[in-house]
Formats: C-alpha cells, sequence, structure tokens
C-alpha cells in the first residue's frame, strides 16, 4: 500500500467554556491514503467539524500529532514555529502594558490639557488668564501628548510584528490550504459580493503572484469554467450567491474548492442543508470525482450517505472508531 | 492580487464607503482652499507691500535721518548691481484741507518723484497719472479748473448722487489736462477706480471721454483755465481723500478736486532731538496714490524731496555756536532712507551686507574725517541696508504665520476624516468577518488579508482626495464667481467685503506642491486610518471568523 497522505495520531481538542473545560476530541487517530474516500460519521455535537476543521489545517489542536504527505503541520512542531510562538507571548504582554500606559496617559492627557486649565480659569475666572493659567500644565500637557504618539507608535509597531509572527506560525498551515486541501462547508460560506465565476476562480488568484496574474489570468479562469461545467453552473458564472439556491452554492462551493486541484478535498455535511434529490445529486458529483482519483474526508450524519465511501468511521466521546 | 481586487470591490459594493470618500474629498478640498486663498492674499500682499519700495533700503531708524547720503549715492552710482537709488524722507505732520474742519495725523514721505518712478511701482499706484501722463508733478502748481466747450452739443448734466441737472455745455480741462486725457482715452485707458455712474456713461456714449476723477468748476460758464496761487503738488494716500465703496472702487469728494489746497503742518526736529517750531506748508492735492495695503494708503501723503528737507531743516545749514555766533562749519544734509533698485540676478542679500559695511565704513573715510560730529557719527553707526522683504516683515510675516496656523488647523480638523475612516473600516471588518474567514481558509495570510483592507483605505483616500482636489481646485480658480453668484441671490452672502480688504478680488494661488503634499497626505490618513482594522482582520483565526454571526 502507498504511503498515506495524511495521518493524524491522539488528536485532542477543548473548549474552554467557563469554569470546566469542554473536552471534544480527546484522542483521535486517522490515517488517510491517496485516493480514498473517508466518511466520518456522528451524533450532532460530537465535534466532527472540530475535527475536519483541524485535519483541514484550518484549526490548532491542543495535542496530538498532524502530518501531510510525511511533513508535519502541527504548530509547535518547527524550532521556527516555537520562536515565533515565544516571541509572540512576550510581545502580546508588552501589548497589554502599552494599551494600560495609554489609557493612563490619556486620562493623564485629558485632566492636564482640559480640567486643571478649566479650574484655573474658573477660578481666576478672566478669559485673558488663561495662557498664565495654562503654561505651567503646558509642558506636562506637550510631553503627555509626545508620550502618547510614542506608546501609539510602539503599539502599532508590536502589533505589525505580531502580524508577522502570526504569519511565520502559520505558514505551514497557509500553504497547505493554499495548496493541497480544499474545504467544502457545511453553509457554503461563498463571498456575497462576487460572482459564481468570481467566488470559483478566487483561492487561484490567492495562490498566483500578483504579477504573474496580471500577465495570465486566462489559464485560471479557463480551468474555473471547466471545474464550473463539471458541477453544472456553466449558465450561471455572473450570478451572485444570493440568486442561487441551496444545491447550486454548494456546488459552486466544491467547484472552489476543487479549483486549485487540491491533494485532499474536505467536505463538512455537504448534504446537511439540501433535499433527498439534490443531496443525491451531489454524492453523484462526489462519487465522480473519488473515481477520477480525488482523495475525499467527509463528515456526515447521514448513514446513507456514509455507505458511499470506502470507509466509515465513527466519532464517538471524542475518539475515532 | 486579490487583495487589491477585493479592496476595490469592497469599496465599490459598500455604500457606507461612499460617506468616507465623501469626508476625505471634502477634508482635502477645505485644505486646498484655505491653502490657496491665504497663499494667495500671502502672494498680493507681497507684491503690494513691495509697491512703494526699492529692492534695497537703507535706513537708520531715525526721524532727523542720517548725513551722507550725496556722497554715498554718487558713490554706488556706477555699481553694476545697481540701477537707481534715490533719498527719501519719512516724517509726520497734521494734514488739513482748506475749508475743512478736520486734521489728520498721516506721515509725510518726500521723494524724487521721476526717481522713484523708476525704482519702484509708485507711478502705477498713482491715479490722475494715470489717467492723464504726465501731468502730476509735486513743484508749484495752480488749480486746473473744467470750464466749458461752447463749441460742441449740449449734453445732460448730472450731479454728485447722479441726479439729472438740466442740459448744459460738455466739461473741458486746461488745455494739458485734456490733451493728457485725450491720450490716455486713445490709449483705452478705462477709470476701474470709480463707481460707474450715469454720466460716466452718458459721456462715454457721446465719444467723449468722461473726465476722470473730480476737478473743480469755473466760476461762470466759460472756458477751463488754471487758478490760484501756485502751490507744490502733493500725493495724498487714496483712503484718506476718497471713500472706498464696498465694491472696491473709490468715491472723490466734489469738495476736494484735483488742486484743491491743503496744508501740512510739520514737526521739524533738531539734532539733540527736541522740536523746532512747528513749520505749515500750503499744497495742492495733485495726485493719490493706491498701493493695496490700507495701512499705507491710509496715512501717507507724499511732497517733495527737497521741499520737505528745508521744511524739516535737514538740509544744509550752517553750524552757529550759540555763545559767541560764530560759525563751527557746515550741517550736512539727511534724509532718512535710501531706495535702490538692483539689477537683474543680483543677490540682494548679499548686497545689502556690502552697503551697510560701505555705508559705516564713512566713519573712517579720510574725506570726512574732520566733518561730522557726534551725532552725525551716531546717525551713521545706525545705518542699516535691507531687503525690501526684511523691511515689510511686519505686515508679511503675521500673514505668513496666520496661512500656517490656519493650514494646520484645518489639517487637525480633516483628522476627522481619518477617524472617520477608521470607524467605518471598523465596521466593515465586523461585517465581512466571515469573508475574512473564507479568504484565510483558501489560504489567504494574515498579511494578506490586513493588505486588503489597507488597500481599502487607501483607495478611500486615493479615490477621495483625487476628487476633493479636482472640488478645491474648481472653487479656488472660480471663487470670485461663486462669490458674486452668491452675491447676486442675496447681498448679505458677501464674505469678501472688498471696503474692507485691499484686495478687489478674492486673492487666489494653487500651488501644485502644496496641492501634492495635502493629497499625499490625505491618502497616507485614510491608510492609517485603516490600520487598526487591518490588524484586527489579519488577527483573525480562520475558525473563529467563519462562526461570527
Ligand atoms: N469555538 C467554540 N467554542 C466553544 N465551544 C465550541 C466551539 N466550537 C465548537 N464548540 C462545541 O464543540 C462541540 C462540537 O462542535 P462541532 O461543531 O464540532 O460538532 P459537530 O459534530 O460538527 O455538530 P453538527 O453535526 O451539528 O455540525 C459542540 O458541543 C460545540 O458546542
Ligand atoms: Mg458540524
Amino acid at each position: 500500500m502507498s504511503s498515506p497522505l495524511l495521518v493524524a495520531k491522539g488528536i485532542q481538542k477543548a473548549y474552554r467554556m467557563g469554569r470546566s473545560p469542554l473536552r471534544v476530541l480527546t484522542g483521535c487517530d486517522l490515517t488517510v491514503h491517496a485516493g480514498e474516500f473517508v466518511a466520518i460519521m456522528g451524533r450532532s455535537g460530537s465535534g466532527k467539524s472540530t475535527l475536519l476543521q483541524i485535519l483541514g489545517a484550518l484549526d490548532v489542536p491542543d495535542a496530538g500529532e498532524l502530518r501531510f504527505a510525511g511533513t508535519s503541520f502541527h504548530a509547535a512542531d518547527h524550532a521556527g514555529v516555537r520562536w515565533a510562538l515565544r516571541a509572540d507571548t512576550v510581545l502580546r504582554v508588552l501589548q497589554r502594558v502599552l494599551l494600560v500606559l495609554l489609557t493612563a496617559l490619556v486620562a493623564v492627557g485629558f485632566l492636564a490639557f482640559i480640567i486643571v486649565p478649566l479650574v484655573g480659569l474658573l477660578g481666576q475666572g478672566v478669559i485673558t488668564s488663561w495662557p498664565r493659567v495654562l503654561r505651567p500644565h503646558l509642558f506636562a500637557s506637550f510631553a503627555t501628548l509626545f508620550a502618547l504618539a510614542a506608546a501609539l507608535l510602539v503599539l502599532v509597531v508590536v502589533l505589525l510584528v505580531r502580524l508577522l509572527l502570526t504569519h511565520v506560525v502559520e505558514r505551514r498551515r497557509i500553504y497547505l490550504r493554499r495548496k493541497d486541501f480544499g474545504f467544502v462547508f457545511q453553509f457554503y460560506h461563498l463571498l456575497p459580493e462576487l460572482n459564481v465565476l468570481e467566488n470559483t476562480v478566487l483561492p487561484r488568484m490567492v495562490d498566483t503572484p500578483s504579477w504573474s496574474w496580471l500577465f495570465r489570468p486566462w489559464a485560471a479562469r479557463r480551468e474555473a469554467r471547466e471545474i464550473l461545467e463539471r458541477v453544472g453552473l456553466t449558465q450561471r458564472l455572473n450570478h451572485r450567491p444570493s440568486e442561487l439556491s441551496g444545491g447550486e452554492r454548494q456546488r459552486v462551493a466544491i467547484a472552489r474548492a476543487l479549483v486549485h486541484r487540491p491533494k485532499i478535498l474536505f467536505a463538512d455535511e455537504p448534504t446537511g442543508n439540501l433535499d433527498a434529490a439534490a443531496g443525491a445529486e451531489l454524492m453523484a458529483l462526489l462519487k465522480q470525482l473519488h473515481g477520477a482519483g480525488q482523495t475525499i474526508v467527509m463528515v456526515t450524519h447521514d448513514a446513507a450517505i456514509a455507505q458511499q465511501a470506502d470507509r466509515i468511521l465513527r466519532l464517538e466521546g471524542g475518539v475515532l472508531r | 492580487m486579490y487583495k487589491l481586487f477585493l479592496a476595490i470591490r469592497y469599496l465599490w459594493k459598500r455604500r457606507i464607503a461612499y460617506f468616507a470618500i465623501a469626508a476625505v474629498m471634502l477634508c482635502t478640498a477645505m485644505v486646498l482652499i484655505v491653502m490657496s486663498v491665504m497663499g494667495g492674499f500671502l502672494d498680493q500682499l507681497k507684491v503690494k507691500a513691495r509697491g512703494l519700495l526699492g529692492d534695497v533700503i537703507v535706513d537708520n531708524r531715525s526721524y532727523t535721518g542720517f548725513p551722507l547720503y550725496e556722497e554715498f549715492l554718487a558713490d554706488i552710482a556706477n555699481w553694476p548691481q545697481i540701477k537707481k537709488a534715490t533719498p527719501v524722507i519719512y516724517s509726520y505732520g497734521l494734514l488739513r484741507f482748506v475749508g475743512s474742519p478736520q486734521t489728520n495725523t498721516v506721515r509725510v514721505v518726500g521723494l524724487r518723484l521721476e526717481d522713484v518712478y523708476e525704482v519702484n511701482a509708485f507711478k502705477a499706484s498713482l491715479y490722475y497719472e494715470q489717467h492723464y501722463p504726465g501731468t502730476t508733478t509735486l513743484t508749484p502748481q495752480a488749480q486746473p479748473l473744467a470750464g466749458f466747450d461752447m463749441d460742441a452739443e449740449l449734453i445732460d448734466w448730472r450731479d454728485e448722487h447722479d441726479q439729472p441737472m438740466g442740459r448744459g455745455p460738455l466739461p473741458l480741462l486746461p488745455s494739458a489736462y485734456q490733451q493728457a486725457l485725450e491720450k490716455s482715452w486713445a490709449a483705452g485707458v478705462v477709470d476701474d477706480d470709480s463707481p460707474e455712474t450715469e454720466w460716466t456713461r452718458s459721456l462715454r456714449a457721446l465719444k467723449r471721454p468722461p473726465i476722470f476723477g473730480q476737478y473743480g468748476l469755473v466760476e461762470k460758464p466759460g472756458p477751463p483755465e488754471m487758478a490760484g496761487d501756485r502751490q507744490p503738488g502733493l500725493i495724498i494716500g487714496r483712503d484718506i481723500i476718497a471713500r472706498r465703496l464696498p465694491d472696491g472702487r473709490y468715491h472723490r469728494r466734489w469738495d476736494y478736486p484735483r488742486g484743491c489746497l491743503t496744508t501740512i503742518t510739520l514737526v521739524p526736529a533738531s539734532e539733540s532731538g527736541t522740536i523746532d517750531t512747528p513749520v505749515k506748508q500750503p499744497f495742492r492735492y495733485a495726485d493719490d496714490s493706491r498701493t493695496g495695503i490700507y495701512e499705507i494708503d491710509s496715512q501717507h501723503v507724499y511732497c517733495d524731496f527737497d521741499l520737505l528737507q528745508k521744511l524739516l531743516h535737514m538740509d544744509r545749514a550752517e553750524r552757529v555756536d550759540s555763545e559767541t555766533g560764530q560759525s563751527l562749519g557746515t550741517i550736512p544734509p539727511r534724509c532718512s532712507q535710501i531706495q535702490i533698485k538692483i539689477t537683474n540676478g543680483t543677490d540682494a542679500a548679499a548686497l545689502t551686507r556690502r552697503l551697510e559695511q560701505f555705508y559705516r565704513d564713512y566713519l573712517n573715510d579720510a574725506r570726512f574725517a574732520d566733518k561730522l560730529t557726534l551725532s552725525d557719527i551716531q546717525a551713521l553707526q545706525y545705518v542699516e541696508a535691507m531687503t525690501w522683504e526684511q523691511s515689510q516683515a511686519h505686515i508679511i510675516a503675521p500673514v505668513e504665520k496666520e496661512r500656517q496656523l490656519v493650514s494646520s488647523l484645518f489639517g487637525i480638523i480633516s483628522l476627522v476624516a481619518a477617524v472617520l475612516v477608521l470607524c467605518i473600516l471598523y465596521m466593515i471588518v465586523l461585517q465581512k468577518t466571515k469573508d475574512i474567514g473564507i479568504v484565510k481558509s483558501i489560504g489567504g495570510s494574515p498579511i494578506g488579508v490586513a493588505l486588503i483592507f489597507l488597500g481599502y483605505g487607501a483607495a478611500i483616500g486615493i479615490v477621495g482626495s483625487a476628487l476633493g482636489a479636482v472640488l478645491g481646485y474648481y472653487f479656488v480658480t472660480h471663487i470670485n464667481e461663486i462669490q458674486d453668484f452668491l452675491t447676486s441671490v442675496n447681498p448679505a452672502w458677501q464674505v469678501w467685503d472688498r471696503s474692507v480688504y485691499s484686495f478687489d478680488q478674492i486673492p487666489s494661488t494653487v500651488r501644485t506642491l502644496d496641492a501634492m503634499v495635502v493629497v499625499a497626505v490625505a491618502i497616507a490618513a485614510s491608510t492609517l486610518g485603516a490600520l487598526l482594522a487591518a490588524l484586527r482582520a489579519g488577527f483573525m483565526q480562520p475558525v473563529e471568523a467563519l462562526r461570527y454571526e
């Protein structure tokens, strides 16, 4: 048998709900080989979406091991990432401090600039004395203003550095999402401002450097059209998502997930919001794709739908069986 | 590419961004207009302030003036940098029109008219000289009285208030004046300084030159004549002699016609600074001058240099010992200022230093070694040379300050636009949280997503400031038409009161560099305004963003 495409071992995930954590995944193991069609079943709320998002590099597990094509993509697995995470922790503390400082400075500035001169003014009762009243506080006020500006600047710099660090931490996962994974959501998640074709072509746009996109947008557009033809939406290229039915939207979502030829297609209850006929049609499409060699990991709570897959796993009590 | 694509798409589709664009546009236009109008005001002021000055001025800021100016003028006359130099005396006096109960305090300026014409723009500021070229002099002169052309057809006469007075013969000036008038009439000179009346209109319709300004009439119908005794001429600041109308023109009074008698009482000061007996000198009103700067036009009168020098006892005199009555030599003549016109391309600042040094070196000059008294030496020690800009700094600097102040104030007000961009973008980021999750789920990076919104802010800035620049430019170039339109709708809407400001038109100059800076700042401000929202978008976790309702 070929080497596994996706390997997950001992995946744990808990959500902090008040005091007691809600332990959703307690130790999931999963291995997906190239060309497989895996279905994950489970009751509502059992954590199927959570697991799929972790597998699809959209979320990070609390513990466990994740590998795609032999390389780990769990956040803390690279020295660089660990270093970035540590730096980020430090910067986050600095950010807190700066925010407190800023608040204090605003308060002081308000006092020095407005309240004190105002009180002095009222005390003296003469408008002309304003400069005299202000002068003792002028220095303080300007110092405050200067400090405020400086703190703001440092805060912006800290935030920018943190953004860079986030990028470093996420880089491997961003790359996977961009190149190797395609994701179909339970609730379509199309961009309402873009039409069908634009929604479909967007992953290619994200994946292509600006300059080469400027000169060669046609190839990507042609491929997007081909994919849309495969899902049967040739007639609706210029329609907005709001003008489509649920089944059509889901097909656009599939087209978008496939346009960059991902190695694995993750589908989270793709039929969940469709009636039986539309669901069957969609499953036929997935089967057809699978027949063409597409690796698919699908989540569903519908046993009939799960039957179409090569392998069915059940998520119960936080573990896969 | 997706960043730009999405930024532009959001800009287009989210109507709320239009408000941000409008705010940026208005702020850009506002700052541009303020800067242009203030800048134009400043430019005009500079032009006008220099009107009565030479490029370089030598002065010692003393009422009693300084000596050796004749030697100085002779010495520098053939310097290649110097075109023309002329001495001027500044003094104070009391001006009174004969027959009027009013007395004005005025600055009396003594000048050599022909020389001053060469040194500065004084000639262009004279009213009668413009319409009667060559008739304005400061030498003794009689009063020209208009008479009547008995051969010409009768015309309708009108009085000061434009009321019909019946038919009468065509007015005619003494021949020298009439010829000068016809010359300027032929040259197409029009009077845009006096209010247009039926009288001038009807004269013009008759193809007869309207008489510009005010002239007295001969006593009984007859030919024009030169009347009265000859007295030296006086040029009077226009705001003293005439009343400024709301439209910026001047109303000359019939009871102060050209050539009418005035007297000036002068206060000569001795070398030691004590006041001598005041002297009273009659003058004839020869012309009026308008530089455009109210402080000058409402206070200055101009008479002949040599006359004023004599009246103020600043001319050459015998120094007499008060006790013995013995002659102690001569007191050199003095003037209070020298105005110099320099040749093109001369470094005025360098020249001032050289002139100043040159003048002060007279103290060590063998020619004057034993002729200078202590007060002469002191007067010389304080002689300064400066460029006209330096000498007018007290008028220009406050306006320059004001321009900076107002521009920066409006700039600060424009921060509101940046805050608005911030709020609107923050709102859009919240609204678009799900979209951000989607973009991240298909591989958008934190930086990329942040750039979408930064680009959004920049796009708002670019579009807004471009529109603002166009709007501001249009407004500034058409500001006078706009004002005229507003005034025609409701006269109370006149913003620029021409009787208050020295300029008839709202001045304005659009400086390209200023405009570019304003536009750049507007773009930078809206980009910065977008920064917070962009950072928020960048930090969003895809799963959380997708979950957001
Ligand atoms: N961000 C979160 N914060 C807190 N709790 C969460 C969060 N996300 C998920 N949960 C909880 O974790 C559990 C698993 O959620 P998940 O969406 O994975 O279930 P699911 O199996 O996909 O359910 P469904 O079949 O209804 O889609 C649920 O109880 C949910 O309330
Ligand atoms: Mg789910």
